[in-house]
């Protein structure tokens, strides 16, 4: 396995704590995961104290609209790059994802494809 | 000497006269008796004045019979002498009036004159003799008895013609009874046999005393064949009969008990079951009454309800979800995500020069554990798109609510409401469908979900909570902070097809209710003293 340099410092964000889990196994060949938060509460003030190159945020969270989120995070950490996964596919949620200043959009489904790809492209802008 | 004879002769034949004539007089009536006495003493004795009292001793019933001129003043003189008189007789000087210088002869009848008296007068100068005095004395006393034996008669003539009427009254009383038992008996038989309802009497040796042709058509025995034997189907009444009787106070019977009757042929049909006991003249049991309807078309039409409400049921759980499709996927996805990602992960772990297998080892344990999380996700999917029998048995409404939960998170994630749960620790096991409860609990979910839609100043709440109610039932409330229930509907909400919602059929509260109440529990909502509302159920407790 090809391991680049510098490997980005990741937060995720999923209220479901398996999903993270596994997503830390992902992307930790590649990246250094120095976060996980469940907690949407918690989200903004764990980045700043983290300062992640990249937060991989779920779209949605409980009481939380996830566009909101995404314009909130641009405006606490704004270098940040942000990808948002998604449970929900479609063309609606992915633009609004975009628009709201992701960096990319991954389907979870996909996610075991292109996730490390979509934080290195990320990371790579 | 000559003298003497022929006066002896005389009284001997007066006395004669006194002793047999009275005979006569039994049986004749008071008033006649007292004449005929005085007429005698008069015409047979030759008295100038008779005067005759007879008094019955009982009653003081009196005649007065007066004979002759003279003496007019004896009534005034018995009003005098009489208290003074006691029972001898008495011999008065001087009478007075038109009798001046003759004598009289007062005879007391019984003690103190209480059987009447004779007065006598003569103008004689010898009047009264000895043998006046004993003539007049005997003439008296045959009077006395006679009237007494008068008295007597008239009594029992009396009590005979009362004895009469008496039984004559009571020989129309019996005839009056009688008709009006047969009118009775011949309206009871009409109301028996115009009756579309069957009715048995059963002897308290369970054999068939009577029965109506109703009885008859439903059990397909005639009477001839039944009454005074045994028929199986008595013992079906009396099986549900004995029990009761035992703890029936006061001769009270019962109603409404449903029961399967066998006919003559072996068939059998649905019968509403309705005894009363039956009471002999001593009012010791003798019996019961058994009144008998067919209800087979009743409960045909229950059942074709029954199975009407229970495909709707199924329909409105598919159609829920339908709803909840998206929600469902996500449930279904996100365990799905993290088996690939886990796989993904693991994969490359094992491409490394060294693998790390304790983290394999982890990611393919979350992979076994998120299959497993997956299959219960669709096996509650399942169970609720499965077209089965209703089936109660001991349920745990707690796990109820967090399978519902499970399969609706996502969804209430997306109205960005959270959800509170405050689920009792020992909540005891309801008696309950699953499927039924769940789809309640998934309406009421989504209700308060969709209630607070249009909330953007104050937290979207749900708040579900679980505790024992009563001391034989649990409860579930599902509070949300939405829109609230608007007081103009508050009577409709749990009609069909009512709804506010642009989509909605209005058949889940229905639909809920319904289950609820099948189930002997209760479902209402109540407004929330800030905002929302409060939908809430109980379930009887399994016991």
């Amino acid at each position: 396995m090809a391991v680049t340099s510098p490997r980005p410092r990741v937060l995720l964000v999923d209220d479901d704590a398996r999903i993270l889990s596994a997503f830390e196994r992902l992307v930790s060949p590649w990246c250094d995961v120095v976060g996980r938060v469940t907690d949407v509460g918690a989200l903004f003030d764990e980045a700043t104290r983290l300062q992640p190159d990249v937060i991989v945020v779920d779209f949605f969270m409980p009481a939380r609209d996830g566009l909101e989120t995404c314009r909130q995070l641009k405006v606490v950490i704004p270098q940040a790059r942000i990808v948002v996964v998604s449970g929900t596919d479609d063309a609606s949620t992915r633009n609004k994802a975009l628009r709201a200043g992701a960096s990319a959009f991954v389907s979870k489904m996909q996610a075991a494809d292109h996730l490390v790809p979509a934080i290195q492209e990320a990371t790579a802008t | 000497m000559s003298d003497e004879i022929h006066r002896l002769r005389a009284a001997l034949r007066d006395l004669v006269a006194l002793v047999t004539i009275p005979a006569g007089w039994v049986g004749t009536e008071p008033p006649r008796i007292a004449a005929g006495l005085a007429d005698l003493l008069i015409g047979a004795l030759g008295l100038d004045f008779a005067f005759v009292r007879l008094r019955d001793p009982n009653d003081g019933a009196s005649v007065d019979v007066t004979r002759g001129n003279g003496w007019k003043a004896v009534p005034e003189w018995l009003e005098r002498e009489l208290p003074a008189l006691g029972s001898q007789k008495q011999i008065v000087e001087d009478l007075g009036d038109d009798m001046h210088g003759c004598r009289g002869l007062i005879i007391p009848i019984g003690v103190d004159a209480d059987g009447g008296l004779v007065a006598a007068a003569c103008d004689r100068t010898d009047f009264p003799t000895e043998i006046d005095q004993m003539l007049l004395s005997v003439a008296a006393n045959q009077a006395a008895t006679a009237f007494q034996s008068a008295r007597l008669v008239h009594e029992r003539r009396r009590g005979e013609e009362k004895l009469r009427q008496a039984r004559d009254e009571l020989e129309m009383k019996v005839t009056e009874r009688t008709r009006e038992l047969r009118r009775t008996g011949a309206e009871l038989q009409t109301i028996l046999d115009a009756s579309l309802v069957g009715m048995v009497l059963i002897r308290q040796d369970h054999t068939v005393q009577r029965c109506n042709p109703a009885f008859e058509r439903l059990v397909g025995w005639t009477a001839d064949e039944i009454i005074g034997r045994r028929i199986p189907l008595l013992d079906d009444i009396e099986e549900r009969w004995t029990p009761f009787a035992s703890r029936v106070d006061g001769g009270r019977g019962f109603s409404g008990l449903e029961i399967r009757i066998t006919r003559k042929d072996g068939s059998e049909f649905d019968a509403a079951l309705a005894c009363a006991p039956l009471a002999d003249e001593q009012g010791r049991p003798a019996g019961l009454v058994a009144n008998i309807e067919d209800i087979s078309d009743r409960k045909r039409a229950e059942e074709q309800l029954r199975k009407a409400q229970a495909e709707l049921a199924h329909v409105m759980r598919v159609t829920s979800l339908g709803e909840l499709a998206a929600s469902i996927a996500h449930e279904i996805n996100q365990p799905l995500a993290a088996i690939e990602a886990n796989a993904a992960a693991s994969l490359n772990w094992l491409g490394a020069s060294s693998p790390d297998l304790d983290l394999v080892r982890d990611a393919l344990a979350d992979i076994v554990s998120d299959g497993h999380r997956a299959g219960r996700v669709i096996q509650r999917i399942r169970q609720i798109a499965t077209k089965s029998e209703p089936l109660k048995s001991q349920l745990d409404l707690n796990d109820v609510i967090d399978d519902v939960l499970a399969l609706v998170r996502s969804e209430v994630q997306k109205h960005r409401v959270s959800v509170r749960v405050a689920l009792a620790a020992a909540l005891p096991p309801a008696l309950g469908d699953r499927v039924q409860i769940q789809q309640v609990v998934i309406n009421l979910v989504m209700n308060g979900v969709e209630a607070m839609t249009a909330v953007n100043d104050r937290p979207r709440e749900l708040v579900i909570r679980s505790e024992a109610h009563d001391k034989d039932q649990v409860l579930v409330s599902v509070q949300d902070a939405g829109v609230g229930i608007d007081p103009r509907h508050a009577d409709q909400l749990f009609d069909a097809f009512f709804t506010t919602k642009p989509a909605g059929m209005g058949m889940g509260l229905s639909i809920s209710r319904s289950i609820i109440e099948g189930h002997g529990g209760r479902l209402w909502a109540t407004p929330n003293p800030t905002s929302g509302a409060t939908f809430q159920f109980t379930l009887p407790v399994m016991g």
